[in-house]
């Protein structure tokens, strides 16, 4: 709570210093850009991209069995909708740096080629059999319903404990991190969470995330041209009121006016990035790198993004819409990451992703039902790549990390994922607990797919 | 005009403050009525159980209203619903107001006939009005309720795509914005609507070939509306075998499980309908109390079901298909049909229910929906979330448990009657007591969403059609249109969750909900204006607008923007703002060149406020 306390003072303390009086944080963190002292670029950065695969993403057609056993095992209960064998999917065997389990291996989908390169470059880890759990959790305490997550397979609840973590917290786990980072910072230090789509990964104590058009910001338009109706518009959808829900709506509306004039200013001087491709999560990730480019114009030195790529949860048609979602990400993620090594930022840029859950290891026929525990990516060059943690999973059906028709129990927890980027991320480790206050449950608080 | 024909108080009389929610009762300007305004307000909860159709506090039997001490009020209806209505009305009658001792107001008041048009249909025309004032609630009710489908979806889209050339998927937007904005069945389309956010399928996500999608989406459509009166049984039947929900959720197709020789699944069944039926559709992920409250056990809330109950349901839901294509445009509308050599031989056991091995696939159907369908949450989850649609988004567990109590049994004996249902959740005190229109809670009511906003808009401008297309799409863009659109939600978690709190809110630190809230943000909340102010100037392709009632008040700039307050905001625009949008107005030039500018800013800024734009 003195945290929080701390940071409403700083933000009362300095709302002065706009034109439509007190707004939300995050808002004024960006409209606080003119004034409070972006007159010179920020002496450090560092941005964390969270990319949300949205619908639960099938890991075992992200990351396929390849070792000839574990391979035969994933046809065999798979069937039409397995990823073959061919030399596609050779070409596409991953050799880690730390070595697979004996016998064990993975292979990139053959979609995801352009994501190959980067993991032989040192730039791509694999975070394995990630998911939401309370603590360390075994097979049995599953089947005695010990400690089991509540409301397990179900996409919204699922998303909600991956933004937020276990328990009944509003705030996400990017929101608590800016909240602390944001604490006890001078004056000129200014720290923004920016969002394309819906989700509570940035709700903070004090605010949620800015959210931005994949246009750039959206600008109310003037009323038949005249300064005096546009400012009696202006006035009147921001105007408080005794009402909860109204005072809610004028405080969106406040705070989007304070922001998009400014947001757009900065952004004018910053060309589309058009090396990303212009698909939807492509398209996102174009004004999240503006957004970057734009950060000493912004006055910002620590930006925490979420993007998302709808359109995982693939019971049905599975073969040919999962290829093209992974097409996709795929394509973007490099081309992102291209990007950001050509703004000189490919060190202080990282990119993850999450989703609701991994899915069954069991097929419908054309498509997989809702899982648990899922395989990630984390890009960027301050990873330690060409690894990856976790757990391979033995693939089979009641097997010893199955929960019922191929559900993996997670070997690790949202959690250490989260705690890991967090400490990345400038988090000190005092402060660890304020942002995943359950770390304590885990011998592992850093997960080491970050360097130093 | 009768004496008792209530209307706003004029311009500057107004008596709430910004205060309001916290002011006392205004103060009456006669002795009599301030005592019948003590009884009035005291009787909300004892008339609420009066009329027919509305059950009292205990919810679950219905008994008569008290009888009225002494003879019946002058101007007071014999109905006894719609008395228990005049009643209330007294409650919100302004100061100024001096009724005889004894009498009730024998039309409903403007304002509470356009309030009430906001809960019960996409939003007042100016035709509306005056038939709904003599009918009152309950007579407009009875009349909406029994009036046939004006006309389905599927013949529209039809004729969409063979009149007006259009054979793809925007046919379906053209012809569900016509139907919504242009049908006299309102209250059939609207109840319709409000089914088709908890049933949700979306227009993109159906199949292939854009001109089927829009046909499959008006099928689905016009099951909602066709039974939104009916029982809800009945509707989980055909929701569930409809083609628009076999493709939205992957039930078309489903086959059962296959094992090799060891007993290894080689293939189970697919998960998905089972699952959102039961956590979206019917009963919730957490057991409820009949007033929709969490059930808690040892101080927690238990879970409705486990992965083992949606493994087993699914089972039930294997081996129906849509037709194939030789069918045609029947293969959008017909019920998916059987194949047993699809369906699942396996034991069924979910919820406490067990469907024997070996029963076929229809009768597993049957009891699999019976089962469903007679689990006690069914009435909380379904009844608070259309009062949430149509009402307000935290109604008070005491108006839950009546609606609940109206699913669970109509008075005659029956579950599920949606007749009752919607009767009750537009009928109930919380809901018609009018005493909110100028004192509301500082919580109570709801966002109006993007969709009803745009369609009162149209409605109050009396949109008519120029030709045989209506040219309004897609319009979930929230950048540039209005960020929600119907038919067209992102996911079965439709364009927004009925537990959803926007974060860090005013909202939020008094532990309120507010659904519509999910999509506003900085984005959703500029642009929105902005298409409004383009929707104003430029009506949609082949519409047009009728202006002239709002023109001919366009030299007072006081009237316009009272009549305004009135027609859209049932008169809750506060002082505050009445003024500065009549200050606004007034700086523009009073020429009859500028009549229809100071028209349409007015509107603007009406419908772009926050007094507008929640509903209280």
């Amino acid at each position: 709570m003195a945290a929080h306390r701390t940071r409403r003072d700083f933000l009362k303390r300095s709302s002065s210093l706009t034109t439509l009086g007190a707004v939300a944080p995050w808002a004024w963190n960006l409209a606080a850009i003119r004034d409070a002292a972006a007159q010179t670029a920020p002496a450090d950065y560092k941005a964390l991209v969270c990319i949300y695969l949205s619908g639960g993403n099938d890991q075992h057609n992200t990351l396929v069995p390849f070792d000839p056993g574990s391979h035969d095992a994933y046809r065999r209960i798979r069937g039409n909708i397995a990823i073959p064998r061919t030399e596609a999917l050779e070409a596409m065997e991953l050799r880690p740096a730390n070595p697979w389990p004996a016998g064990r291996s993975l292979a990139l989908n053959p979609k995801l080629a352009p994501l190959l390169p980067l993991f032989n470059g040192g730039k791509l880890a694999l975070v394995l059999n990630v998911g939401t759990l309370l603590g360390p959790m075994t097979l049995a305490d599953y089947g005695r319903r010990s400690g089991v997550p509540p409301k397990l397979f179900s996409h919204n609840d699922q998303t909600l404990q991956w933004h937020r973590g276990p328990g009944t917290s509003a705030t996400g786990y990017g929101g608590r991190l800016a909240d602390v980072l944001q604490q006890g910072q001078s004056d000129n230090s200014v720290f923004g969470t920016i969002a394309t789509t819906g989700g509570s990964f940035l709700n903070g104590a004090n605010g949620s995330a800015y959210r931005i058009d994949i246009g750039g910001p959206t600008v109310l338009e003037p009323v038949a041209n005249d300064a005096f109706l546009t400012e009696t518009l202006q006035r009147i959808i921001t105007a408080s009121s005794p009402h909860l829900l109204q005072q809610a709506y004028a405080d969106e509306t406040r705070s989007a006016l304070n922001a998009s004039v400014r947001v757009a200013t900065a952004l004018k001087a910053v060309p589309d990035p058009t090396t990303i491709p212009a698909t939807s999560l492509g398209l996102q990730l174009r004004i999240v790198a503006r957004l970057m480019a734009a950060r000493a114009a912004l006055g910002m030195r620590r930006q925490v993004f979420h993007v998302t790529l709808h359109g995982f949860d693939t019971h049905a048609g599975m073969p040919v819409a999962h290829d093209a979602l992974l097409g996709e990400l795929a394509d973007a993620m490099a081309a992102f990451h291209a990007t950001t090594v050509s703004m000189g930022l490919g060190d202080k840029v990282t990119t993850f992703t999450a989703s609701d859950f991994g899915r069954t290891l069991s097929s419908n026929g054309d498509g997989t039902d809702h899982g648990w525990g899922s395989y990630q990516f984390v890009m960027g060059d301050a990873v330690r790549g060409r690894r990856w943690v976790g757990q391979v999973p033995t693939i089979a059906v009641s097997g010893p990390d199955d929960v019922g028709s191929g559900r993996l129990l997670p070997a690790l927890a949202v959690d250490q994922y989260m705690a890991t980027l967090a400490t990345w991320f400038g988090l000190p480790r005092s402060m660890l607990l304020e942002v995943v206050p359950r770390i304590g449950r885990y011998d592992q608080a850093d997960l080491g797919f970050m360097r130093a | 005009m009768s004496q008792y024909d209530i209307e706003p108080p004029p311009a500057g009389t107004e008596t709430a403050s910004p205060e309001q929610g916290t002011l006392p009762v205004t103060p009456r300007s006669s002795a009599g009525n301030a005592a019948l305004l003590l009884g009035a307000t005291a009787g909300l909860c004892a008339c609420g159980g009066g009329g027919a159709a509305v059950t009292d506090d205990d919810g679950r039997n219905p008994s008569p209203a008290p009888p009225p001490a002494g003879p019946p009020p002058e101007g007071a209806n014999p109905n006894p619903a719609i008395l228990a209505e005049q009643r209330d009305e007294l409650a919100a009658l302004p100061a100024e107001e001096n009724l005889p001792a004894g009498a009730v107001p024998k039309r409903m008041p403007e304002r509470s006939a356009v309030r009430f048009l906001a809960h019960a249909s996409f939003g007042a025309r100016p035709a509306d009005i005056e038939p709904l004032r003599d009918l009152w609630r309950t007579g407009w009710l009875a009349r909406q309720f029994d009036m046939p489908v004006s006309k389905s979806h599927w013949d529209n889209v039809l004729r969409i795509q063979s009149e007006g050339g259009l054979a793809i998927e925007a046919s379906w937007d053209a012809s569900v914005w016509e139907l919504y904005l242009n049908s006299p069945d309102q209250l059939r389309r609207r109840a319709g609507y409000a089914l088709g956010q908890i049933f949700v399928v979306s227009v993109k996500s159906l199949m292939s070939g854009g001109a089927s999608r829009a046909l499959m989406a008006a099928a689905f459509a016009d099951v909602l509306e066709a039974g939104a009166f009916g029982n809800f049984r009945d509707l989980l039947t055909e929701v569930t075998l409809s083609p628009a929900m076999g493709y939205f959720l992957s039930s078309h197709g489903n086959r059962k499980a296959e094992y090799d020789a060891t007993g290894q699944p080689l293939r189970m069944p697919d998960e998905n309908y089972a699952r959102e039926l039961m956590q979206l559709f019917t009963i919730g992920t957490l057991e409820l109390n009949p007033d929709g409250t969490p059930r808690l056990v040892d101080g927690k809330p238990v879970e409705t079901y486990q992965q083992a109950d949606v493994v087993n349901l699914a089972r039930v839901f294997t081996g129906w298909s849509v037709l194939s294509v030789r069918a045609g445009d029947d293969r959008n509308r017909v019920p998916m049909v059987h194949d047993p050599r699809n369906h699942s031989p396996e034991e069924k056991k979910f919820l406490g229910t067990t469907i024997a091995a070996g029963t076929d696939g229809p009768t597993s159907l049957k009891l699999a929906l019976d089962a469903i369908f007679n689990h006690p949450n069914v009435g909380p989850f379904i009844g608070r979330q259309l009062i949430q649609r149509l009402v307000t988004s935290n109604p008070s567990p005491e108006y839950v448990r009546r609606v609940a109590a109206r699913f669970d049994d109509d008075g005659e004996g029956v579950r599920g009657n949606m007749r009752a249902v919607f009767t009750q959740v537009l009928l109930d005190p919380e809901a018609r007591s009018p005493v909110p229109i100028d004192r509301p809670p500082p919580s109570w009511g709801k966002l109006r969403e993007p969709v009803l906003r745009y369609t009162q808009l149209l409605r109050l401008l009396d949109i008519k059609s120029t030709s045989n297309v209506w040219n309004i799409w897609d319009q979930s863009d929230a950048s540039e249109r209005l960020g929600q659109s119907p038919g067209r939600a992102p996911s079965v978690f439709n364009f927004y969750e009925p537990g959803y709190t926007p974060p860090a809110s005013s909202v939020a630190a008094a532990q309120l909900v507010a659904p519509e809230f999910q999509i506003v943000n900085q984005v959703s909340v500029l642009g929105i204006v902005n298409c409004m102010r383009g929707t104003l100037g430029t009506p949609p392709r082949g519409t047009t607008y009728n202006f002239e009632p709002l023109l001919a008040l366009a030299a007072s700039p006081d009237s316009l923007v009272g009549r305004l307050n009135t027609l859209l905001a049932h008169g809750t625009l506060s002082p505050a703002t009445r003024s500065a949008i009549t200050d606004a107005i007034s700086r523009i030039p009073g020429t009859p060149a500028n009549a229809l500018l100071r028209v349409r800013t007015a509107l603007l800024l009406v419908i772009a406020s926050p007094d507008y734009l929640i509903q209280k």
